[in-house]
């Protein structure tokens, strides 16, 4: 049902103007792609340095909280354009990413990650004056920062793995993940 | 000196048989740690250069950053080199024959000999003795060599 | 703001690399963009 619905929606999305112009074109689609992947460099780059940090493998003489606090304007700056970059690729292309089984994973790991994200600013705007100055964040602390560094990683790995078919609905699939991927009988 | 056979036998190479032949390991062994490695390092580009520029943790001393970040840069730069071979070697020919490869591969002796020549060496001491001018026109050169690597990288895979 | 009237030797062959990478990457992508520039005119019009 889910899946039909969303097919309907890719279709009508595909439809659109704006999309068949964006794919179709020469240049816009490779340099909007380009940019979604070089920002990896100042989304997950500070994302990165935010974490290890906490994990006490980067700058751990300097405030802990004081690195996230500086890293988190040019970590979301980073962030916006990525999300929007991801936007419009799905845009141009929605049928084919829609039913990509490494898409759907890499929606579900975006999600974790923002609740994980959420989890861990809240703990650490609670406790940060206690241990700020330590070379390592408290257990629960670290256990987010590992589990970030792993969902992220998770993201770029699908994310990169979306442009192949290997698991496509034109492919012989078993029935969970022809489910999964969001295929539909014709 | 000609280098086409070089290319032409790293395609037959272990690593370059084991990236054509297997699509899932070329995928994330070469391609997906290749950019992890490549948010890795142009984090710590960034955040040392814009640093440096002043843009960024002006309240955190320039020489716990820069060093630190160099740390981070020389582990992010052997993995995406190691990566970066492996991709190479399995599609070498191609390779050889793609004039943004040969920009990037330019752009990334410029950018090491750069950061171990002449970056590195002058930001080791107190970045206070050094002329603010000086450590600005290193910091845009940085971040220009390093996106220039970046950029030519990706449209490696556009230019077939 | 006080500054040292001499730039060491270090300093100085840093500024120029430094110039010369920033000089060298402006050409070589300015390049690329008309090169892009006059592909697009002859696919358009």
């Amino acid at each position: 049902m889910i899946n039909e619905i969303l097919v309907q929606f890719a279709e009508w999305l595909y439809a659109t103007g704006g999309s068949r112009a964006i794919e179709e074109s020469f240049y816009l689609y490779n340099w909007i792609e380009t940019t979604h992947v070089l920002t990896i460099m100042i989304c997950l780059g500070m994302l990165a340095f935010i974490d290890l940090r906490m994990l006490g493998y980067a700058m751990p003489t300097v405030s802990a909280s004081k690195i996230a606090d500086r890293l988190n304007i040019p970590m979301m700056i980073g962030f916006s354009i990525m999300f929007i970059t991801g936007l419009l690729l799905f845009y141009a292309k929605p049928t084919y990413t829609n039913q990509s089984i490494w898409f759907r994973i890499k929606m579900v790991l975006l999600v974790v990650a923002f609740f994980n994200a959420i989890r861990f600013h809240r703990h650490m705007k609670a406790s940060e004056s206690t241990w700020t100055n330590e070379p390592r964040a408290p257990l629960n602390l670290r256990v987010s920062a590992a589990l970030s560094l792993g969902l992220w990683a998770g993201v770029v790995t699908t994310g990169r793995l979306i442009a192949y078919d290997w698991y496509h609905c034109y492919r012989d699939l078993p029935g969970w993940l022809s489910a999964a991927a969001g295929c539909v009988a014709e | 000196m000609e280098l086409l056979p070089f290319f032409e036998w790293a395609e037959t190479s272990f690593l370059g048989y084991i990236g054509k032949t297997y699509g899932g390991v070329y995928a994330t062994f070469g391609q997906s740690l290749h950019l992890m490695a490549l948010a890795v390092l142009g984090g710590s580009v960034l955040v040392a250069d814009l640093r440096l520029l002043n843009v960024i943790m002006r309240d955190v001393p320039s020489e716990i950053v820069a060093e630190q970040a160099h740390k981070w840069f020389k582990v992010a730069l052997a993995v995406i080199l190691s990566s970066g071979v492996f991709m190479a070697a399995a599609v070498a020919q191609r390779m050889y024959h793609n004039d943004f490869f040969w920009a990037k591969m330019s752009a990334l002796f410029v950018g090491i000999a750069f950061v171990f020549v002449i970056k590195r060496p002058l930001l080791k001491g107190s970045h206070a003795d050094i002329h603010p001018m000086v450590i600005k026109l290193v910091a845009i050169a940085s971040i220009l060599v390093w996106f220039s690597v970046a950029a030519t990288g990706r449209w490696i895979g556009f230019s077939g | 703001m006080t500054l040292k009237k001499e730039l060491s030797t270090k300093e100085k062959v840093a500024a120029v690399v430094a110039g010369t990478i920033i000089l060298s990457a402006i050409f070589y992508w300015s390049f690329q963009f008309v090169g892009m520039l006059e592909f697009l005119e002859m696919a358009y019009g």
